[in-house]
């Protein structure tokens, strides 16, 4: 993987791509060498939690879950503590949050057109959706045969504060780790400036309008939602987050939601908890004191 | 001088409501110059100490904002 | 449904078990300073504090604190210059004794102390707005032990923008003075040299300590008023019980008319000097207010206190400091400090042949003055993320002329100025 390194105004700039996004560390350093010291460290982290969370490969702990046939598992700390999590946030949202939903995608392929699958073959493939069905026991887990588990819906949010744990513990420079637009701030720059960071507005793209700009010194922010993938079809947008319930987009789900939380994780599974309350997203987010920016 | 007991009532009093001004303050992310150094009360533990220390041992007044350290054959 | 305090505490538990809870999980930070004060020709000290904090993964927070100071030379033993001659003290162990030539300050020169203090506090967060403290306190001299105990309670209120405190403090202070609890007002004996044993001016058999306990009661409320800008406000009270003398500390006894040392009777070679005694009871109130404002990149702390005591002293404290932050971590810190306290009631700079005062002290520390402190601190942050810090300030004390002074009193000086250098060096490191 190749980390691309450039002296900006705001500080050295890291960058590269993984798990499907452009990832950036800004800085706080003099030298280009410790922005590459530190910019490879945070690459490093990325690529191997992609390879640790890809469905694609055949190596990782994954692979094993999903061809275990029926079979426990006994998983190392780190996934279990991401199973545990999992688990937290099936009961939180009553369901609606599911890892094991991943086999719905056979069936939605959320590339704007209008192939919006017919009620019988989601039906059909709702027997192998649950978590409810899955024994969960720290260390092992055992799937039924023929379901799946994809942990990257927090995947991405994990990796930011794992990237911002990694330069925590390495120094103590201000950074700001994003990885397609969930990003983790660590601490003020020396000369007292904090990271400016925008949250967009879904549809405007490149608008300079819509967009809310705020000055970070600690915390996190993380969006679920994307205005790029979805179906259209007879004027009906079905968003890309499925409810694991019923098979089905999330209905009247807002477009995208925003949290800022301490860490990214929190503030992933907050957004994602949101949006998985269709309608009732604003009101799901206004009880906990928590900051977001719900747009439709 | 002397002034009448509890004259400290109505001052204490006064902090209470002005913690009751729920109006005031920032939004979360409008915290960034509140974290720079040196906008914390009672940021420097260890010079606070030392001047408390040395006070405590020259003046006749004790308290301020909230250390309260402990005793010692000073004074 | 709703993403209520409960559920999000229980989800930033289970984030924070994979790990990632914070940037700060499990770090330890030391602090750590050394003071230098040195009054010329008086008391110099040399003090060094270390604390180190350790913050757990589930928030709570331990700090640990070790303090060593040390103390030499001379102090003010309240006693008034002479004009015409050479005045003798006992030393406070009453083995051997001391001279101060005429129109000089008595000092007290067998001042020397080394003291240690060890302390450790433990604070738990309790739900995501409270945090609970409890800390242990114990410092140890040769003539004086305290021991104490504190608890406090803070909340945080409109999203994070108000705290209020709650703070409770007890301390039990033993004094063991060299030589014995002097007896209230008693006269001061003569030496006697090659003699021992700490009963030597109490006349009381039941031993020769005193004790004295302090409650202390604190208000806190610290308010974000704007981006830039935080308000703390303090309010304390404090009742201490027991001995509260200075055991060391004199009054001279003049000649009502000449104003010179009176003898002592029964032997006129030997002038009269009292032991001071002071209330066994005092109660003080305080109360602060600090404001701290960023302006561009500078930040100006403005802080005032007003303190009460039954002992009748009255005192304004007021501080400003400027900090002028450079680039890369680096600042200055010009600062000064201005303070006026009033007299205790109990205060006699002298007193007059014949007069017998329930209480009396001479310790200018408990007359009327002002002082004013002007430092200027220099810190930087260093490679590896250190800070290190050096300060030097100057320090003066001053005082009129206590009224009425008659005789040879009005022509010397009885309030000097006492001033002192004060060099700090400060280092922090650790994550």
């Amino acid at each position: 993987m190749t980390v691309a390194l450039q002296q900006r105004p705001d500080g050295w700039q890291a960058a590269f791509a993984a798990m499907a996004s452009p990832c950036e560390v800004l800085l706080d350093v003099d030298t280009r060498d410790e922005a590459a010291a530190l910019g490879e460290a945070v690459a490093g982290e990325a690529l191997r939690l992609e390879r640790m969370l890809s469905r694609y490969r055949d190596d990782n702990v994954i692979h094993a879950i999903n061809h275990a046939a029926g079979r426990p598992v006994i998983v190392d700390d780190e996934t279990a503590g991401l199973l545990d999590l999992a688990d937290h946030c099936f009961h939180l949202s009553n369901g609606r949050f599911d890892v094991t939903a991943g086999v719905l995608r056979r069936l939605w392929r959320f590339d704007g057109s209008a192939n919006v699958p017919t009620r019988e073959a989601v039906r059909a493939l709702l027997p192998l959706v649950g978590w409810d069905k899955v024994t969960w026991r720290r260390p092992e887990l055992t799937l039924p045969s023929g379901m799946e588990i994809d942990l990257g819906g927090l995947g991405k949010e994990y990796a930011v504060d794992r990237a911002a744990q990694l330069l925590a513990l390495r120094s103590s420079t201000a950074a700001l780790v994003n990885f397609g637009g969930d990003l983790r701030a660590l601490g003020t720059r020396r000369d007292g400036r904090p990271w400016r960071v925008g949250v967009e507005a879904p549809g405007a793209v490149d608008a300079e309008r819509g967009a809310v700009d705020l000055e970070l010194a600690q915390g996190a922010l993380a969006t679920s939602g994307d205005s790029r993938r979805f179906l259209l079809k007879d004027g009906i947008r079905y968003p890309h987050i499925l409810d694991a319930r019923t098979g089905w987009p999330v209905t009247r789900a807002p477009r995208s939601v925003t949290v800022l939380a301490d860490t990214c994780l929190e503030a992933g599974a907050l957004a994602t908890l949101a949006m998985l309350q269709g309608a009732g997203a604003r009101a799901f987010l206004a009880g906990g004191g928590a900051t977001h920016w719900v747009l439709d | 001088m002397r002034r009448r007991d509890g004259w400290w009532l109505p001052l204490a009093a006064g902090m209470a409501l002005l913690g009751g001004c729920a109006s005031m303050g920032v939004q979360p992310w409008e915290r960034d110059v509140l974290s720079q150094p040196g906008m914390t009360p009672g940021e420097d533990v260890v010079l606070t100490s030392l001047d408390e220390h040395i006070y405590f041992s020259k003046e006749a007044s004790t308290g301020g904002l909230g250390s309260g350290g402990g005793g010692c054959g000073c004074n | 449904m709703a993403a209520t305090d409960k559920l999000r505490a229980s989800l930033a538990t289970a984030c924070g078990l994979l790990g990632v809870a914070g940037v700060k999980a499990q770090a330890t930070e030391v602090q750590s300073g050394v003071l230098g004060y040195h009054e010329p020709g008086r008391v110099s000290a040399v003090e060094l504090l270390s604390d180190v904090k350790h913050e757990f993964a589930g928030g709570q927070v331990g700090t640990i604190r070790l303090v060593y100071d040390a103390l030499t030379g001379s102090s003010a033993s309240g006693a008034v210059p002479a004009l015409q001659k050479t005045q003798t003290f006992t030393s406070p162990s009453g083995n051997g004794s001391y001279s101060t030539e005429p129109g000089m300050t008595p000092l007290d020169n067998t001042f020397h102390d080394t003291r240690v203090a060890l302390s450790g506090g433990f604070s738990l967060p309790w739900g995501r707005l409270t945090t609970a403290s409890l800390g242990l306190y114990g410092s140890f001299e040769h003539d004086y032990t305290s021991l104490g105990a504190n608890a406090s309670l803070a909340r945080e209120f409109n999203r994070r923008n108000t705290t209020v405190t709650l703070r409770a403090a007890r301390f039990e202070d033993t004094i063991n003075p060299e030589g014995g609890v002097p007896m209230a007002m008693a006269a001061m004996p003569a030496p006697v040299p090659g003699g021992g044993g700490d009963d030597k001016r109490a006349d009381d058999d039941e031993g020769s300590d005193a004790t004295k306990s302090v409650t202390d009661l604190g208000l806190g409320l610290t308010q974000v008023l704007g981006r830039r800008t935080v308000l703390n406000l303090n309010y304390t009270n404090s009742r201490v019980a027991g001995y509260q003398t200075d055991p060391y500390k004199i009054v001279s006894v003049v000649d009502g008319v000449t104003g010179a040392p009176a003898p002592v009777s029964g032997d006129p070679t030997r002038d009269l000097y009292l032991y001071e005694s002071r209330p066994d009871n005092r109660v003080k109130n305080a109360i602060a207010a600090e404001l701290i404002r960023s302006l561009g990149r500078d930040v100006v702390t403005l802080s005032y206190r007003y303190f009460d005591d039954d002992w009748g002293i009255t005192s304004h404290t007021g501080e400003l400091h400027y900090r002028l932050n450079f680039a890369k971590g680096r600042y200055f810190q010009p600062n000064v400090r201005w303070y006026h306290q009033t007299e205790a009631d109990f205060y006699r700079r002298w007193l007059v042949e014949g007069e017998a005062p329930a209480y009396a002290s001479a310790d200018y520390r408990l007359g009327d003055m002002t002082a004013m402190t002007y430092g200027l601190k220099y810190g930087t942050t260093l490679k590896g993320g250190q800070e290190l810090s050096l300060r030097v300030e100057y320090y003066a004390q001053s005082g009129n002329q206590p009224a009425g002074a008659f005789g040879d009193l009005a022509e010397l000086d009885l309030f000097p100025t006492v001033d002192a250098w004060i060099v700090n060096v400060g280092y922090t490191f650790g994550k």
